[in-house]
């Protein structure tokens, strides 16, 4: 094997590298390598948040905001603008699980997508309880979504069925 | 068996001048101490600091569970290489070139070599140091991972899980970010072969 490379294409490269992190490969979860169970119960529908929980509900928002920026079709420049949002904010919510959404970028999204506001707060993982119902259906809907190609009428399909279930959990949550 | 690939180069943040180091296809011992001597104690104290493995990441220290040592020595399953520079070893990757497949639909079922675990020393690290040391550790294996994709015939075709504080990395990079991958709760990430040209392209 050969290996060649240019002063300047590792200049070009390294104004990228030096503001980033590099780092890829399978990670080991110690909760999940203990064995540790997901899901808490508290009562009835509402279980207690775990963290995996709560990067999976997080890739269920990243994936809803994408999706429907995607419908719309809009650029990321163009959403944060129109929903008056950073843009650096929306790609991390779009993208990084490990990213908390504050509350005035939730509150925006809800208002310009038109989504529920308390359900966009559970999909954040910042809740200490999840009602166990829209957990599963945010699980599913992401486990189905998670590419970012533009949207097939199936994917259309199965957002417009999430946003109907984020908008309509809350009066189910209360009877 | 470890050879010597290149003589290269790291940009060293703190003098902002580059320094020769050297890029090596396989790992041996000494490499395999460094990182349990060296990177181990200062990725577990880190890793310490954060009370669940998701806010690790804030701290850049999410590999510390990383079953290097036994990874490597089974090296009949992996492709290793390794950068060293002033004294120690600066970076590490492990590539799987038999069982992962390529799923961008273009090129789907297609080989391709598999990034297993790409990481480079604790004290180079942004957010895990204060001041990180060198820069080009990352940028060079990927090179190394590209090239050997080209060397087995895959035409560039490289696959990996990046770590989520890494994402806008792969990203910047314009390779391809395939979504959230469920079965490792992570993104995944594949250059396709036109990809792999402009990448590698002077």
């Amino acid at each position: 094997m050969k290996f060649n490379y240019s002063r300047e294409w590792l200049q070009r490269h390294l104004v990228v590298e030096l503001d980033s992190t590099v780092e890829a490969g399978k990670k080991l979860e110690p909760d999940a390598a203990q064995g540790k169970s997901n899901v808490v119960t508290l009562s009835g529908r509402v279980s207690a948040i775990t963290e995996r929980n709560q990067v999976q509900m997080r890739v269920a928002l990243g994936t809803l905001v994408r999706q429907l920026r995607s419908r719309d079709a809009l650029t990321l420049a163009a959403l944060a603008e129109k929903a008056d949002i950073s843009e650096e904010e929306l790609r991390s919510v779009e993208n990084n699980p490990t990213y908390t959404a504050g509350p005035r970028l939730l509150f925006q999204l809800s208002k310009f997508f038109g989504v529920n506001l308390n359900n966009l707060y559970q999909l954040s993982g910042e809740t200490v309880a999840v009602d166990r119902r829209l957990y599963n259906r945010a699980v599913k809907y992401a486990a189905h979504s998670a590419d970012v190609s533009p949207l097939t009428p199936l994917q259309r399909a199965e957002l417009d069925m999430f946003v109907e279930v984020l908008n309509s959990a809350e009066a189910v949550a209360r009877e | 068996m470890k050879s010597k690939l290149a003589a290269v180069e790291l940009f060293n943040r703190l003098t902002g001048g580059f320094e020769p180091a050297t890029l090596f296809h396989g790992v041996d011992q000494s490499n395999l101490d460094n990182f349990e001597q060296r990177w181990r104690p200062e990725l577990k104290r880190r890793r310490d600091e954060f009370g669940s493995w998701t806010d690790a990441a804030k701290g850049n220290a999410q590999d510390s569970h990383w079953a290097w040592v036994e990874k490597a020595a089974n090296q009949a399953s992996y492709e290793a290489f390794a950068i060293e520079g002033g004294g120690e070893t600066q970076g590490l990757m492990l590539i799987d070139v038999t069982t992962h497949f390529a799923r961008i639909e273009h090129q789907k079922g297609l080989e391709l070599a598999f990034i297993e675990l790409l990481a480079t020393a604790p004290w180079n690290r942004r957010h895990f140091v204060n001041q990180p040391k060198y820069a080009g550790v990352g940028t060079l294996l990927l090179r190394a991972a590209v090239t050997l994709s080209m060397e087995l015939e895959f035409k560039g075709r490289v696959g990996l899980h990046s770590l989520p504080q890494a994402d806008s990395w792969y990203d910047r990079l314009d390779i391809t970010n395939l979504g959230h991958d469920v079965s490792e709760s992570m993104n995944y990430y594949e250059m396709s072969e036109a990809q792999a040209s402009a990448f590698l392209k002077d």
